[in-house]
């Protein structure tokens, strides 16, 4: 959704805009851009934490300790995708096995798996197997059970 | 090495390789470029009500006290 409604990091260090955040960029080719959104003093019970917006805006929440990030981050009605900034791979181990997510990356963008990985989340974010890889199959097969007498 | 791995694999063995971040690869940035060109058109994938979605929570965060950035 970044790629299509907002103006890239990388594009905006070039030079290529001067809008400021949250603020509808005009460009002649027919789409609609947003700058990109950045949200700080966010508390967990906001709705722009629990809904999902589906655009480039993000909120930043303050904690005190990797644990309590953690049980932020896990609370949340959604689970697709979750992501951590560390050093430590104490944290980062801790981190793949503990969010409540169906896609954890350690310093990436949580956004954009390969084809070949399974892709989907947990809770509200998910809905029976996973597209993409091996569990494919399983997503895209309908079971049906049939009996005959002869 | 990758082949070296591949033969040192057993009869049904799966080699699972994960790539770096990738983003600033050639072919993104060039897919990048095309978006921005005036002639690019986006496609009937995003349309007002994506955005005018967007706005309503960027006017919400402002209501609720965050402080934008």
């Amino acid at each position: 959704m970044i790629r299509i409604f907002a103006i890239s990091p990388s594009a905006r260090r070039r030079g290529r805009s001067s809008t400021r955040a949250g603020e509808v960029l005009n460009r002649d080719n027919p789409a609609f851009y947003l700058q990109p959104t950045l949200f700080t003093e966010v508390d967990n019970r906001m709705r722009i934490a629990r809904e999902e917006i589906f655009g480039p805006v993000a909120g930043v929440i303050r904690v005190k300790d990797y644990d309590e990030a953690v049980a932020v981050a896990n609370d949340t009605d959604f689970g697709l995708s979750a992501g951590i900034c560390t050093a430590s791979l104490k944290y980062a181990s801790h981190f793949k096995r503990n969010a409540e997510a169906g896609m954890v990356m350690v310093n990436l963008p949580t956004a954009g798996v390969d084809y070949h990985v399974p892709f989907g989340g947990r809770k509200g974010s998910s809905y029976g197997s996973r597209e993409q890889g091996r569990y494919a199959l399983e997503f895209y097969t309908a079971v049906k059970t049939a009996y005959t007498q002869p | 090495m990758l082949a070296r791995l591949l033969w040192s694999l057993p009869a049904g063995g799966v080699l699972a390789v994960q790539m770096p971040d990738n983003t600033n690869e050639p072919a993104l940035m060039l897919m990048e470029k095309v978006e921005l060109k005036a002639s690019t058109h986006v496609g009937p994938v995003v349309d007002r009500s994506q955005l005018d979605q967007d706005l309503r929570y960027i006017a919400l965060g402002k209501e609720e006290g965050a402080k934008l950035h």
